[in-house]
Parts: structure tokens; C-alpha cells; sequence
């Protein structure tokens, strides 16, 4: 019997020290915030963006994404809620959507598909704004300030606390929280957290 | 928790041990055309290539290059490719898994730069066969209706019932289940039911099929099941699973919400002897029943709770499959076998219990358990807040 209580505590063991390898991995020399903030991309309407400068909005907020990533797709309902309730709080939400063999055609059929229509949404095919902000992860919110702080980075909430693991009951709702305290004017809980997905795909 | 830090080290250590090994091999000489090709075409492109359950194709070096540090995480975590069972003493047919070599090999042409070398040395993609691998089916049904699930929440599971109008009784070898949508269905458990009952709570749920996990059905019997990426078999030496007239079909499957609201109408083909088989079989359960019936009282917080069974074959019997269930708060599983002459032998451990992944895993050849044997389980559940899939938060006592 002894064998077997054994096994099982490895096995779950293995996983929580796999995680930590991903963790330390993901933390290496992230900026603080956006070196250039007068980067400008052409979004899959083909109208110019500059996604760091923000005329009136408070922050922006930037979603990176893969189209054939599970966990990405997993958040569309989220993200399509975060834009209807924080959109209207002034905040300018973006899909940056970082396959660098995706079309736009592609991405209005994914945004279709997953209701995600109402965003702006950039195909960042070189990685302008992978490398502006760091992003790791699909899926990984970046948050900046008019003066380029990165004021969040990292996971949507913990519904995944790993690749394969996902959570019954969701209980820390990061990037709401950030948001909220932006838009209330506070200190931000936690800056940083783990965004948990698809490693960004090389270019 | 002591004890389970000092697993963890040893866990660690091992790992540690795994990667100074592979650094003496010369790391610019791993290309993709030569040595990863042959991995991945081998043990993921059953999988990952279109219209399979996978998200993605891996079938060409750009495939491969551009997620080659998710690739690397996945192998190295074990989470790819998916499998969940182990054996000391026996093998699985269709077993699934890198080798320690193959994982090393992966990880120094990741952290080389990934170079796709000479094309020419490419082997070719395996030959997969679509459609109905075992032939044309003898019968095939499919859902009546369709089933909507929702775009996020919780994982479904539900009951489908598929009247099969047969007015003899029938030997089935084997099952071929076709997801209509293969990015939600995770798999799925096939019963039969003689009662009428499942027609009826059917017919009492307004939308298709009906709600409880398991099978809900009284008059009946489990006839296999498919999971993710599960390939049709014949059961051995003519084996078949009675099918009595007037069954009905039920499909407890299994759903995995995507993000986007998908509407599934399954589909299964059935293999049926031409005789009643010469020999019959049955499935030995341990423990017997599940749930209240087994005395489970899990109180709230407990990331062990252990419970075991033991059960003495009184005849002489030859296993060629085994299975495991069970559901949220399942941890790990094992199963060994006693024989008369006080040898014990593992027949299935699930170490780290991932309940969407509830297969059947068919031994390579018959194991010989002569009667006298003495089988016993061991099932541990963990109702702490630790276990991702407790549907309770703060964890509750279960029963
Ligand atoms: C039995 C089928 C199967 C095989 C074989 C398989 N995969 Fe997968 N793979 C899947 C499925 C299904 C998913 C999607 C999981 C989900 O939706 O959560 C997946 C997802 C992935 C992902 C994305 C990570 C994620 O969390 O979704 C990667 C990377 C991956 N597989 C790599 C591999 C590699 C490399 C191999 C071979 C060594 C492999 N897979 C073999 C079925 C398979």
C-alpha cells in the first residue's frame, strides 16, 4: 500500500514543480514599461493604432491571443464581458492577436466565431507589440498608463493553474481587479501575476 | 506535506539529472528533419493534424518550429502526449509517451534554436486512416437531436439516449464512437438499457438527454466507451458484449466547454459477431459500488482520504483490460493483484487522477490470475482546496 501513496504524491508533485520552472522562466528582465509609446500598428481593418497612447482613455488594455490556442479560446466569453463593462469606464480594449501565419480574414472569422466582434484587433504578425510589452503567454493582459507604465501584467484570472488543470470554481479575478482599482484611483493588488497558456509562437 | 516536499526534491532531482545528460550530446547537430520530425509524426500527428480533436496540426517544421517552447513544456510536464496509466509488471497496447531520450532530444534542439536541417532526410507522415478505421459498421446511429452546450462553465456531462429498434439480440466486438464536434467531447461511456427508463427521464428533461453522471439506468449494462483520441478494437479471441433486443443506446458523454457555444450530434457505428461467442466475460469492479453506497464520508479539507477494497477470485481468470472512475475529488488509483503464491503485481496505478480522462486500457495479451488471487484497489480522493477540480470552495464534506 505504502508503493502507491508514494506514486501518487510524485505525480502531483511533478506538476507543481514543472509550474515553478514556468514561473521563474517567465520572469526574467520584463520591462516595467513601454520603452516607445509611439509604436503604431494597422489593425485588421486596416486603421492605424497606437496602442500606448491614450487621448482620453485611462489605460489600455491589451489581450494577446492565439486562434488555435484552448486556454486563449476558453476566455473569449470573459473577454468579450471585459470589454462591454470596462470599454465603457474608459478604458481602450485591444486583441492582439500574435500568430505570425494568421490573416485578417482569419481573425474577423475567429472574432465571429467566439463573439468577440466590438474589439479592436491587431495582427501583431512581427511581434512590435510582443516585444514592446514583454507578453509571453496567450492568453496575457498587458495594462499600460498614459505614461507608458505597465500597471498589470499576467493572467485574465486562475482558471488555469496549469497547462491541463482547470479550476471548478474561479476565486481570484486579476485583471478585473486591476482594472477596477485604475478606474477607482487605487493601488493595484498584485502587478504581476503568472499568465498561464500558450507560449507566443516564434516568429 | 512533509512528506510530500521531500517527493518533490526527489522529483526535481531527477529532472536535474535528466538534462545534464542530454547537454554531452552535441546540440547543433539535432535538426528537425532528423531527429524531432520522427517524434512528433510518431506520437502527436495522430492527434494534432485537421479535423482531429488536437487544436493544431504539428505535421511540418513550421508547425513545430513556431510553438517549439510550448511543445518543449508540454513533453517535459507529461502532459503531452496524454496518458495516464502505469504498470510496473505489465504492458498496455497503444501506450502512450516519449521516452526520456526522446524528451532530451526535444529539449536541446529547442534550446539550439530548433534547426530544420536537411528536408530530404524527412520521414513521411504515418498513413491514417479517416472515417470508419474497422471497415463499414454493421449498424449506425446518431443523437436524435443535437445538444447545445454553452460557450464557458462548468464541464458537462450528460446522458443521450439513441433508440437502436432491434428485434434480436445482438453480439457486439466492437464500438466506433464519431464526435460530431471534436473540440468539446472529451469521451464517452456506453451502456445499454432494456428498461425504458432512460427513454422517460429523456423524455422528462426538456432539452436532450438527461442530467446525473454514470449511467442512470437501472436494467442494462456498460459496452465500452471512447476517450479523446481512442482508436475502435475488436474485443480479443471473439469476445463480444451481449446487446439484448429492444436496447436502447446510452451515451454518457462527457463535455469540455470551448469558448464558443457548439451544438454536438454524435455518432456510432456497431460491429456485431455473426454468433454468440464460445466464451463470455465479465468486469470485476472494486470497490463494487461508488459513492454513499461504498461508505465514502469525505470530511472537508482532507487531501487523502483512502479507501480500499479486496475481492478473492474464486475461479481462474485471464484480464485483458482495466479501467478507472471516478470523479472530482479522485486523486490516485491502483489496483494490484496477489497471486496464490504471495507475488503481488500492479496492475494499473493512476497517479495523478485528471477525471476528464476516464479511459479503458486493453493489456497487451491476457494476464493469467489464477483462482485464489486476491485483487486489491486503493482509491484516494483529495477534498481539499489544493484539488483544482473541487467543485467546493471553501471544500465541503462529501458523502
Ligand atoms: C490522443 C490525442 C493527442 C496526442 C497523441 C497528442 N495530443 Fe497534444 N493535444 C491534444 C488535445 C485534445 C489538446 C487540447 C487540450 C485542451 O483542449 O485542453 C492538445 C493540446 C496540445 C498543446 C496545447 C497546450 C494546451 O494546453 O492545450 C500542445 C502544445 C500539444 N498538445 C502538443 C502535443 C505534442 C508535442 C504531442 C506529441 C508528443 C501531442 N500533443 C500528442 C491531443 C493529443
Amino acid at each position: 500500500m505504502r508503493v502507491f501513496k508514494n506514486h501518487c504524491s510524485i505525480g502531483v508533485c511533478l506538476a507543481l514543480s514543472c509550474l515553478g520552472a514556468i514561473a521563474t522562466a517567465g520572469e526574467k528582465a520584463l520591462p516595467d514599461a513601454v520603452e516607445d509609446t509611439s509604436v503604431s500598428i494597422l489593425d485588421i481593418e486596416g486603421q492605424e493604432r497606437a496602442p500606448f497612447q491614450l487621448d482620453e482613455a485611462k489605460a489600455s488594455v491589451l489581450l494577446f491571443v492565439t486562434q488555435d490556442c484552448p486556454i486563449s479560446n476558453a476566455y473569449a466569453p470573459e473577454m468579450a464581458r471585459l470589454r462591454s463593462e470596462f470599454g465603457s469606464k474608459g478604458f481602450a480594449l485591444t486583441l492582439v492577436y500574435v500568430d505570425p501565419d494568421v490573416s485578417r480574414n482569419e481573425i474577423a472569422e475567429h472574432m465571429k466565431a467566439y463573439s468577440l466582434t466590438g474589439y479592436v484587433a491587431i495582427a501583431d504578425r512581427r511581434h512590435d507589440l510582443v516585444k514592446a510589452t514583454g507578453a509571453r503567454v496567450t492568453p496575457e493582459a498587458v495594462v499600460t498608463l498614459p505614461d507608458g507604465a505597465i500597471a498589470y501584467r499576467g493572467r485574465i484570472d486562475n482558471m488555469y493553474p496549469s497547462l491541463g488543470n482547470r479550476r471548478r470554481v474561479i476565486t481570484e479575478k486579476d485583471l478585473r481587479s486591476a482594472l477596477n482599482s485604475i478606474d477607482q484611483n487605487e493601488a493595484i493588488d498584485r502587478v504581476r501575476t503568472q499568465a498561464v497558456g500558450c507560449y507566443i509562437p516564434n516568429l | 506535506m512533509k512528506q510530500r516536499i521531500h517527493h518533490c526534491l526527489v522529483a526535481t532531482v531527477l529532472l536535474a539529472t535528466s538534462f545534464a545528460g542530454s547537454t554531452a550530446r552535441s546540440a547543433e547537430t539535432i535538426t528537425f528533419s532528423e531527429h524531432i520530425a520522427p517524434i512528433v509524426f510518431e506520437n502527436c500527428a495522430s492527434c494534432h493534424r485537421s479535423k482531429e480533436a488536437a487544436p493544431f496540426s504539428l505535421l511540418n517544421y513550421r508547425d513545430v518550429q513556431k510553438r517549439g517552447e510550448l511543445i518543449l513544456t508540454v513533453v517535459e510536464d507529461r502532459y503531452m502526449p496524454p496518458w495516464h496509466v502505469q504498470s510496473k509488471d505489465y504492458v498496455f497496447q497503444d501506450h502512450r509517451g516519449l521516452t526520456e531520450t526522446e524528451v532530451a532530444l526535444i529539449s536541446d534542439w529547442v534550446e539550439s534554436g530548433m534547426a530544420e536541417g536537411d528536408s530530404s532526410k524527412l520521414p513521411a507522415l504515418p498513413k491514417f486512416t479517416g472515417g470508419w478505421q474497422l471497415g463499414e459498421p454493421d449498424l449506425v446511429v446518431s443523437m436524435k437531436e443535437g445538444y447545445t452546450l454553452y460557450a464557458e462553465g462548468p464541464d458537462i456531462y450528460r446522458n443521450f439516449v439513441v433508440p437502436l429498434n432491434l428485434d434480436e439480440d445482438k453480439w457486439i466486438q466492437a464500438i466506433k464512437f464519431r464526435p460530431g464536434v471534436r473540440s468539446v467531447v472529451h469521451h464517452s461511456l456506453f451502456y445499454y438499457d432494456t428498461s425504458g427508463d432512460a427513454r422517460q427521464r429523456d423524455a422528462a428533461d426538456p432539452v436532450p438527454g438527461f442530467k446525473t453522471m454514470g449511467r442512470g439506468t437501472e436494467r442494462g449494462g456498460a459496452i465500452g466507451g471512447w476517450a479523446l483520441g481512442g482508436t475502435p478494437k475488436m474485443l480479443p479471441d471473439g469476445l463480444a458484449y451481449r446487446l439484448p433486443k429492444g436496447s436502447d443506446l446510452i451515451l454518457s458523454t462527457h463535455f469540455h466547454p470551448s469558448g464558443k457555444e457548439e451544438t454536438e450530434v454524435s455518432t456510432v457505428g456497431f460491429y456485431f459477431a455473426d454468433e454468440p461467442p464460445s466464451q463470455r466475460f465479465t468486469g470485476i469492479q472494486l470497490p463494487p459500488v461508488f459513492g454513499a453506497l461504498a461508505g465514502i464520508n469525505i470530511p472537508a479539507g482532507d487531501s487523502a482520504y483512502t479507501k480500499t477494497d479486496s475481492f478473492v477470485l474464486p475461479v481462474d481468470v485471464k484480464a485483458f483490460g482495466i479501467s478507472a472512475h471516478a470523479h472530482y475529488l479522485g486523486k490516485c488509483m491502483s489496483m494490484t493483484a496477489t497471486l496464490p503464491g504471495g507475488e503481488v503485481k500492479e496492475l494499473m496505478t493512476i497517479p495523478d487522477w485528471d477525471f476528464s480522462w476516464q479511459e479503458s486500457y486493453r493489456f497487451d495479451g491476457y494476464i493469467s490470475l489464477p483462482a485464489g488471487t486476491r485483487l486489491d484497489s486503493e482509491v484516494v480522493w483529495d477534498n481539499s482546496e489544493d484539488n483544482f477540480n473541487n467543485p467546493n470552495v471553501p471544500p465541503k464534506r462529501v458523502r
